[in-house]
C-alpha cells in the first residue's frame, strides 16, 4: 500500500508493528514468583477469613455497628417485652410510622420492629417470628409494606448482600443456615470484609470508640422508627426521573402472611404503605393488589423525601395517625361487638327470668 | 460473568487455572480444549440462551473460512467473503440498530406498529469484528486456515471476549499453535497477576466511585449549574477513562497467566497532544481495525478512481485542496462516521462520529498545509501544555455526545458548561470535586499500566516505581487486591459492554 495514504501514527500499530511476542526474561529476574503470587492472594483471603469473627464479636457489636444494624438487631435481644400493639413491615414502617403517636392515641403500648428491605430479602419474616417466641402476645400486629413489596421477600434472587440481614444472621442464627447462604451467594464475602473493615473502621472513629450498644438490661423498648434527615420533595420533578420496579404484589405470600401470623396475635392488620401522589404505580397497584386491610388515597408529594415510599416526619406523622385510628376503629367495633354481645346475653337472660 | 464478580475470583478462575495446569500435562489439544470450554461457559454465566447464537457465528464463520480456503479463483473468494460479511452484518444490525430505527421511525410518526425489543448479546461487535477481519484477510491471502478449535479458541477467549480488546489473528494465533510447553509460568503468571490487579483498582476504586456523579449528571441536564455540568463531565470523562481502560487491564493480565499476550490498548490517552495522537492511544485496537479495515480500504478505493481517472495520488497531491478532501478528509469522515454508527444506534452517536472526523481532518490539515518545520520543530512547555487542553475539550465535546441519552440532552449539557442556563444547582457535586482534584495528577503526570509493569510495548523500556518480582511490590499489590475488593460494587458493570 502507498505508504502516503496512511495515518503515521495509527499506522504505527498496524499490522507490521503488531506487539512483539517478547516472553519475560525467565532467568532470574522473576525468581520466587511463585512464593509472591501466594502472598500477594494470601492478602485478601486472610483479611476475608478474620472479617468473620471479627464482625460476630462483642467489641463490634458494641462499638462499631452502625445504627440500621443497632436498631434492627434489638428484635432478636428482646425478651419478654410487653407491647400491645407490635408494627412489622418494610422501611415504609420504620420511617412512616411512629410508636409514640400510635401510643397516644390508642392508649396501648406499642413497639415498632420494622426492618429494612435488606433483611426482609436476606431473612423474610423470621426477625417478627423470633420476636413473637420470645415476648408477650400483643393484642394488635401491623404488618405494613410498600405495595410492590407485597411478594416473597425472603426470596433474594439478585446478587447484592444486603449486610443489615446477613449480619444478624452471622449473629442470631443457626450456622448451617449462615453456611448455606455463603455458598449460594458468595458475594457476602466481599459484604463481610466490606461491612468489617470500612463500616466498622467508620463507626468506630464516628463513636470515637465509644461504647453505642447498652448492656442488655438497659435497652429501651424497641423502637426502630426514624425519619432521614432529608428535604422533602418540593414537587414530582425528582420523582419522576425515578425507576419505579413494577412488581405485581404476589396474592399466595399476603394469604400466606395472614395465615401464618392470624393465630399470633389477637388482630392482624395487613396494610400498604400510602404512595405519593407521584408515584406512576398508582393505577397499577389499584388494579393488583388485594387483600389486604387499608385503602389510601395517595399522599402529597411534599410527605416524602427519597425514594418512593420514604416519608417526612410530617408524613409519618400523618400516617400513625391514621394508622392509630384504623386501630382504634377495630377495637371500638371489637368492643361495640362484645358489648353488644354481652348486652344482649343479659337481655336474654332477663327475659328468661320474665319466663 | 463480571471479572470484578465474586463467582469469577472465587470459583471461576481457580478452576480454570487448575485445569488449563493438569490440561497441560496432556497436550496443546487439550489446553485449547479446556479454555474454550471455559469460555463458553464464562458466556453462559450471562445468559445461556446467547451461547446458541455465539456458536452458531463461530460455525457460519468457520465454515465460510473453509470455503475461502478450499476454492482457488479470486473471484469465488471473494464472493464466499462477502457472504460471510454480510451474515455477520445482518446478525449485528437486527441486535443493534434495527428495533431502535423501527422505534425511531415510530417516534417520528412513519409508523404505528409496537415493535418488539431484543436483548443486544454481550460482546456481538466485538466477536463479529474480531471473525470479518479473519474473513477479509483470509481472502487477501494474509492469514492462514485454522482447525475449530483454535479458531474457536480465538473468537472465544474469556478475557477478550465481551468488550475486547479486538484481536488481530495475526497476534493470537500463532500463540494458540506455537509448540510451547502448555503449563503457568510463575513469572507470566505474576505480571498477569499485577496486571489484573492494578486493572481492577482502576475500576473498583476509581470509575465506580465517580459512576454516581456521572449518571446523575446526564440524567438531570437542565438542573445543573456550569460548575456542577463541568465536575459531571469531567467525572464521565475520568470514569470511562478508568473503567474501560481498567478492563482493557484485567484482560491482557488474565490472558497473561495464561502466557498469552494481548495488545494494549490503552496508552494515557488524555495525555494526546492532538487528536491523532488521541486516536493512537485510546482503544488502540479499534483504531488498528478501522485503520486497516475501513480507512486503507476506502482510500485505496478512492486512490485507483483517481489514478484512473488521470489525477495525481502522490503525497505532493495530498497537500492541494481537492487532494486532500478526497485522499484524507472524505476517508477520515467515512471512517469515523461508521465508528459512531459501531458505538450505537442514535443521533448522537453519528455526531461523536463525524465530530471526530472533522477533529481528525482538521487536524491533518494543520500538519500538512503548515509545513513539515513547524510540525518537526519541538513545542515549547506553553504549547504542548495548550495542545493537551486543546485536545482533551475537544474529546470532552465528544464524549458529551458520546454519554448523553439525546441529542437533545446533549446540547442542553453543553449549554450548561458554557453557562447559558445559570441554573441554581443542586449542590450535590462538591465531593465529587474533591475525587476529580485527586485524580488529575494521576492522569496527566501518573505513568499507566504498562509503563509501570514496564511489559510491552508501546511502554516504556524499563518499569516505574522499581516494578519487579519482590516482596515489596508483592505486598503492596497484595493490599492494593484488598482494596480493590473492598471497594467492588455488586451492582456496577462495565461501560463498554453494551457495545
Amino acid at each position: 500500500m502507498n505508504e502516503t495514504l496512511t495515518i503515521p501514527e495509527i499506522k504505527r500499530v498496524e499490522s507490521g508493528d503488531l506487539p512483539r511476542h517478547e516472553t519475560i526474561s525467565r532467568t532470574g529476574a522473576f525468581s520466587g514468583a511463585r512464593s509472591k503470587i501466594l502472598a500477594i492472594l494470601a492478602i485478601p483471603l486472610i483479611c476475608c477469613a478474620l472479617s468473620f469473627p471479627i464482625v460476630d464479636s462483642n467489641f463490634f457489636r458494641g462499638y462499631a455497628d452502625p445504627q440500621w444494624v443497632r436498631s434492627s438487631s434489638q428484635i432478636y435481644s428482646s425478651r419478654n417485652a410487653d407491647c400491645e400493639i407490635v408494627i412489622f413491615g418494610d422501611s415504609t414502617a420504620i420511617t412512616g410510622i411512629d410508636p409514640k403517636i400510635v401510643e397516644a392515641a390508642t392508649h396501648m403500648h406499642t413497639c415498632n420492629l420494622a426492618q429494612t428491605k435488606g433483611v426482609l430479602a436476606v431473612l423474610g419474616t423470621s426477625a417478627l417470628d423470633v420476636y413473637l417466641r420470645n415476648n408477650a402476645r400483643p393484642r394488635i400486629l401491623l404488618i405494613q409494606f410498600a405495595g410492590a413489596d407485597f411478594y416473597s421477600p425472603g426470596s433474594w434472587r439478585d446478587t447484592t448482600a444486603y449486610m443489615e440481614g446477613v449480619v444478624p444472621m452471622l449473629r442470631f442464627y443457626p450456622r448451617r443456615q449462615f453456611l448455606k447462604a455463603i455458598v449460594r451467594h458468595p458475594e457476602i464475602y466481599m459484604g463481610m470484609m466490606h461491612y468489617a473493615y470500612i463500616t466498622g473502621l467508620i463507626n468506630l472513629l464516628r463513636n470515637r470508640f465509644h461504647r453505642t450498644v447498652l448492656p442488655h438490661s438497659e435497652q429501651t423498648p424497641i423502637d426502630v422508627h426514624f425519619v432521614r434527615a432529608v428535604p422533602a420533595f418540593k414537587n414530582c420533578d425528582r420523582v419522576e426521573d425515578l425507576d419505579p420496579i413494577f412488581h405485581a404484589p404476589d396474592a399466595r405470600f399476603i394469604r400466606a402472611l395472614r395465615q401464618h401470623y392470624s393465630g399470633m396475635a389477637d388482630h392482624l392488620i395487613l396494610d400498604a404503605a400510602p404512595l405519593s401522589e407521584c408515584d406512576k404505580r398508582i393505577g397499577f397497584l389499584d388494579r393488583t393488589l388485594s387483600g389486604i386491610d387499608n385503602k389510601e388515597e395517595p399522599y402529597p408529594v411534599t410527605l416524602f423525601n427519597e425514594g418512593y415510599e420514604h416519608y417526612t416526619a410530617a408524613g409519618a406523622r400523618r400516617l400513625s395517625n391514621e394508622i392509630a385510628a384504623q386501630i382504634e376503629s377495630l377495637v371500638g367495633r371489637e368492643q361495640r361487638h362484645s358489648s353488644s354481645e354481652s348486652a344482649s346475653r343479659e337481655s336474654n337472660a332477663v327475659r328468661s327470668r320474665g319466663q | 460473568m463480571l471479572f470484578t464478580s465474586v463467582p469469577f475470583l472465587l470459583y471461576f478462575m481457580p478452576i480454570v487455572v487448575l485445569g488449563y495446569q493438569l490440561c497441560g500435562k496432556i497436550g496443546r489439544r487439550a489446553v485449547i480444549a479446556w479454555l474454550g470450554l471455559a469460555s463458553v461457559v464464562f458466556y453462559a454465566c450471562w445468559d445461556p440462551r446467547f451461547v446458541v447464537l455465539l456458536m452458531g457465528s463461530i460455525a457460519v464463520n468457520f465454515f465460510c473460512s473453509r470455503m475461502i480456503a478450499g476454492t482457488a479463483t479470486y473471484f469465488a473468494k471473494k464472493c464466499w467473503m462477502v457472504a460471510g460479511i454480510t451474515a455477520n452484518l445482518s446478525a449485528l444490525c437486527y441486535y443493534k440498530y434495527l428495533f431502535k430505527l423501527l422505534g425511531a421511525f415510530n417516534a417520528l410518526g412513519m409508523s404505528h406498529h409496537l415493535w418488539t425489543t431484543v436483548i443486544l448479546p454481550l460482546g456481538i461487535s466485538f466477536f463479529t469484528f474480531t471473525q470479518i477481519a479473519y474473513l477479509v484477510d483470509l481472502a487477501q491471502g494474509q492469514a492462514t486456515p485454522q482447525s475449530f478449535p483454535e479458531y474457536a479458541l480465538f473468537v472465544t477467549f474469556f478475557p477478550h471476549l465481551i468488550a475486547g480488546p479486538i484481536l488481530h489473528h495475526r497476534e493470537m494465533m500463532p500463540q494458540f499453535s506455537q509448540n510451547k510447553q502448555y503449563r503457568l509460568h510463575a513469572d507470566d503468571f505474576f505480571v498477569g497477576l499485577s496486571w489484573f490487579i492494578l486493572g481492577l483498582a482502576k475500576k473498583a476504586i476509581i470509575a465506580d466511585r465517580l459512576a454516581p456523579t456521572a449518571d446523575f449528571t446526564f440524567r438531570h441536564v437542565s438542573l445543573l449549574s456550569p460548575a456542577e455540568a463541568w465536575v459531571g463531565v469531567l467525572s464521565y470523562s475520568f470514569q470511562l477513562y478508568f473503567d474501560f481502560s481498567g478492563y482493557s487491564d484485567m484482560a491482557i493480565g488474565l490472558a497473561r497467566m495464561f502466557s498469552i499476550q494481548f495488545p494494549m490498548n490503552f496508552n494515557s490517552p488524555y495525555k494526546a497532544r492532538n487528536m491523532i495522537d488521541f486516536w493512537a492511544r485510546w482503544h488502540m485496537t479499534l483504531t488498528r481495525y478501522l485503520t486497516l479495515y475501513l480507512y486503507d480500504p476506502i482510500t485505496l478505493t478512492i486512490s485507483r478512481r483517481r489514478l484512473a481517472a488521470g489525477k495525481k495520488v502522490s503525497r505532493k497531491a495530498q497537500k492541494t485542496i481537492p487532494g486532500f478532501t478526497a485522499m484524507v478528509a472524505t476517508p477520515m469522515l467515512a471512517t469515523m462516521f461508521l465508528a459512531g454508527i459501531w458505538h450505537g444506534a442514535g443521533l448522537q452517536f453519528l455526531i461523536f462520529g463525524t465530530l471526530h472526523g472533522i477533529y481528525l481532518s482538521v487536524n491533518h490539515a494543520w500538519r500538512m498545509f503548515r509545513g513539515s518545520h513547524v510540525v518537526d520543530r519541538k513545542p515549547a512547555l506553553h504549547t504542548q501544555l495548550t495542545s493537551v487542553l486543546l485536545t482533551y475539550a475537544c474529546v470532552l465535546v465528544g464524549q458529551v455526545f458520546f454519554r448523553a441519552d439525546s441529542t437533545h440532552d446533549a446540547i442542553a449539557l453543553l449549554g450548561a458548561l458554557g453557562g447559558y442556563h445559570h441554573r441554581s444547582g443542586t449542590s450535590v457535586l462538591t465531593q465529587s470535586l474533591v475525587i476529580l482534584l485527586g485524580l488529575i495528577p494521576v492522569v496527566w503526570l501518573a505513568p499507566n499500566t504498562q509503563e509501570i509493569l514496564g511489559q510491552v510495548e508501546p511502554s516504556l523500556r524499563r518499569p516505574r516505581f522499581g516494578f519487579g518480582c519482590t516482596w515489596s511490590w508483592a505486598f503492596a499489590l497484595g493490599l492494593i487486591f484488598l482494596g480493590a475488593i473492598l471497594f467492588i460494587s455488586s451492582s456496577s458493570t462495565f461501560l463498554y459492554f453494551q457495545f
